[in-house]
């Protein structure tokens, strides 16, 4: 800094002596700094290095917040749970897969409830339209019920179709598919050879519930399904052209007047039909030329 | 002439060569010799923080004169010493000055003066503190107070003007 003569100012002369006076009042009222402040202030000084070092080390360490080990806990639980529910999962799988076979060689309708539900609620969607048909006798009621039968049967395939890891190990089950309930209320089953010279069986339920259970031990897959009986058109065209591989027609008639047909023709061919409603759904068969022996072993017994 | 040096920055040297010009520009803020010397205190623990990035564009002294002006009024702009503050150390002040005024007259005449400027708005008061009681070139005085340095020339003008006006007819 420049020394400056106190009169002279850059922006003028410092008439009154304005230092001079205010440094003789500052010293008159000893306003100067003593070998106390001087203390007092150092000490401050490194009071205050010591706590921004501290700070400083503080924000080094950068506590882990409590939040982040919840979140962790709780991303650790999450993959723990949904690891168990998979497995559990798994083993139903398995555990139906046994039951399964369980069923199969029994021929009861116990198999996996799911398919139960699902079944079950197609025929109950059935039995709900024939009541309601019952009481409808013109056309346009019976469309509306013919949609709302395929809504239901739809349904019923679609957990299925979601859930694939489901239907990589659920076979269908014919008994569980299209059940007669009661065999003893079944009112009619005729079993008729195609394939050579056509003779038709009425049987008795004995022989029906026999063929249940030989159907139910083979593996079924479901093959291209007939919508509803809009294609039924489409549908006859298509039997009609499988004529002559049909090895054998079912028809039965359960106890609350469902028709259901079956049709063999390197196949399985199978039509619902209550009042004048139709569904029809077609299966492969695995080992189908084994399946089709015990056929005509069954049916060569009965002739 | 300051000395740009690693001797300089050390702060107790700091404190021992510029203290009296901070506790004293403290005072004629605050008003007060406690209040002044809390300040001081301030200046300094900011002045040894911020020590590292003073960049040497100014001299030493005037970087320490700003804060310490900048420390001053902050102060006062709170709300608890725009109340409190005034009254205190008008009535100090009052009494101080009655002491010296039945002392002696060039007492007398030394505490009207630092009166007079202690009594002028700031913006006069940081010219006026910077021209003629540190001894800042007008670029410095610029430069402490972020102004033009045409505006501290019109200021320090108009300054002078009123101080001289508060003082006439009594000394």
């Amino acid at each position: 800094m420049e020394n400056k003569n106190k009169n002279d100012f850059p922006g003028g002369k410092d008439d009154l002596n304005i230092k001079d006076h205010l440094n003789a009042s500052f010293d008159m009222e000893k306003i100067t700094v003593s070998e106390d402040l001087i203390a007092r202030t150092l000490k401050k000084i490194q009071d205050s290095e010591v706590e921004g070092t501290t700070n400083a080390e503080i924000q080094k360490k950068k506590v882990i917040p409590m939040r982040r080990y919840v979140s962790a806990a709780a991303a650790v639980l999450l993959v723990v749970v949904v690891g168990t529910a998979l497995v559990r999962v798994g083993t139903l799988n398995v555990g139906f897969g046994n039951s399964k076979q369980m069923n199969e060689s029994s021929g009861s309708e116990t198999a996996m409830p799911e398919e139960e539900t699902s079944i079950y609620s197609a025929e109950g969607s059935l039995e709900q339209d024939l009541s309601a048909k019952q009481s409808k006798s013109d056309i346009g009621a019976k469309d509306n019920g013919q949609e709302e039968e395929k809504a239901a049967l739809d349904t019923a395939s679609a957990p299925e179709e979601e859930e694939n890891g489901f239907a990589l190990t659920q076979a269908p089950v014919f008994s569980v598919l299209f059940p007669v309930g009661d065999f003893a209320d079944v009112k009619s089953f005729t079993l008729t050879r195609v394939s050579k010279e056509e003779k038709t069986l009425t049987l008795s339920v004995d022989v029906l519930e026999t063929l249940y259970t030989l159907l139910d031990q083979y593996e079924m897959t479901e093959g291209i399904q007939a919508e509803d009986s809009k294609n039924q058109n489409i549908q006859d065209e298509k039997s009609q052209a499988e004529d002559a591989s049909i090895d054998y027609k079912a028809e039965i008639v359960t106890g609350d007047d469902q028709k259901i047909t079956l049709t063999f023709a390197e196949g399985l061919l199978v039509r619902q039909e209550a009042d004048s409603l139709k569904a029809d759904y077609f299966f492969d068969l695995k080992d189908w030329d084994d399946f089709i022996k015990e056929v005509d072993a069954l049916y060569s017994s009965l002739e | 002439m300051y000395e740009e040096n690693q001797e300089v920055y050390d702060i107790e040297t700091l404190i021992r060569k510029y203290g009296n010009d901070v506790l004293r520009t403290a005072y004629m803020y605050v008003k007060d010799s406690h209040l002044a010397e809390d300040i001081f205190q301030d200046v300094f623990i900011k002045v040894n923080q911020k020590l590292s990035t003073f960049q040497g564009s100014s001299s030493i002294k005037t970087w320490i004169i700003r804060i310490t002006i900048n420390t001053c009024k902050d102060y006062l702009k709170s709300a608890w010493n725009q109340r409190v503050s005034p009254f205190t150390e008008q009535q100090e002040n009052t009494l101080a000055g009655e002491d010296d005024f039945t002392a002696v007259e060039q007492k007398q005449e030394n505490s009207l003066i630092r009166q007079a400027v202690m009594g002028l708005p700031d913006k006069y008061k940081d010219v006026l503190m910077c021209v003629y009681f540190h001894e800042m070139s007008m670029g410095e005085t610029a430069k402490a107070l972020q102004l033009a340095e045409g505006t501290v020339k019109s200021r320090l003008s108009r300054a002078k003007d009123k101080l001289k006006l508060s003082l006439e007819g009594r000394i």
